[in-house]
């Protein structure tokens, strides 16, 4: 009978996963998608550039070439309504008030309204399952069979007198017994690891974002002639 | 392709379609109720740029499900 204490050793499972490629199986695919994300970036950035601005070159008072970039703007329409106090009188003699939609235009700068956000790697996941096993089995196993075989035959006459009628027939008997005794002995080390690393939504790089946020916040509405009389305030 | 443009009335941010913008969609700001829509005279401008956008997008995705 085997014995716990003997047998073969386990193999350590700190042993198993050091021969693991952690490093690239986890910092590959993410590596790969920061690098994808780096070229975005710059993608993004030369893209902004060369079709949300128009280029000036000029010359400075020192004579040096200076280029200047102008966003290159878009028109807007808001319609927004607004209650005014109508001509005509309700039955108490008070002016009726009444909605009407003024329409106002303002220049936004191109680049606002281009999702260049959506240049980029916005989610990895890095998903996998380690399964380390090490075992040892011992198994004793012992068994008998045993076999029997019988066949007989008859041949009797049965009679008197004036009948007899003759039987033949055999019979015959099989018989089978087997008896096993197993002894199993089994030592088992078992890790299993979910690895699952996910990188989440990538954002703009830091320089657009400030660049489109100077140019939103200075967005500012331009009445234009509405639909109705009105002005806007 | 959805972004954000501020609200040029209540400064909240008004989500928009810049394809939809481009069809002629008006949206609506949720705070104020301000429409908002792409002037025609503008439409041009942006679908050229739109489109050129939209190559680079498609050229970034090819690259990344090689
Ligand atoms: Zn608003």
């Amino acid at each position: 009978m085997p014995d716990v204490n003997s047998g073969p050793a386990l193999v350590s499972m700190a042993q198993q996963f050091t021969g693991l490629p952690m490093r690239a199986l986890i910092g590959g695919p993410l590596n790969a998608a920061a690098q994808a994300n780096n070229m975005m970036a710059v993608t993004q950035t030369n893209f902004m550039l060369d079709t949300c601005f128009n280029k000036k070159t000029g010359k400075d008072a020192a004579g040096n070439d200076t280029t200047t970039l102008e966003p290159i703007m878009v028109t807007m329409h808001i319609t927004r309504g607004v209650i005014t106090e109508s001509e005509s009188k309700d039955d108490k003699g008070q002016p009726t008030a009444e909605i009407t939609n003024v329409t106002t235009q303002f220049d936004l700068p191109l680049l606002t309204i281009i999702p260049l956000n959506a240049l980029g790697v916005d989610n990895v996941q890095v998903d996998f399952d380690m399964e380390v096993k090490s075992s040892y089995t011992d198994e004793a196993s012992q068994s008998s069979s045993e076999s029997t075989h019988a066949e007989a035959s008859f041949d009797a006459k049965l009679g008197a007198g004036w009948w007899s009628v003759e039987v033949k027939g055999s019979v015959s008997h099989d018989s089978q017994s087997a008896q096993s005794t197993k002894s199993t002995y089994q030592k088992s080390n078992n890790a299993k690891y979910t690895v699952s690393v996910h990188a989440g939504q990538l954002q703009l790089p830091e320089g657009v974002t400030t660049i489109i946020q100077a140019f939103t916040n200075s967005i500012s509405p331009i009445t234009l002639g509405s639909s109705s009389s009105s002005q806007a305030s | 392709m959805k972004n954000q443009i501020p609200c040029p009335d209540c400064q909240k941010p008004i989500p928009v379609d810049t394809e939809l913008l481009l069809r002629g969609h008006e949206f609506i700001c949720g705070h104020c109720g301000l429409q908002l829509a792409l002037a025609p005279t503008s439409r041009p401008m942006v679908a050229g740029v739109y489109t050129q956008f939209e190559r680079l997008l498609d050229k970034q995705q090819s690259h990344q499900s090689r």
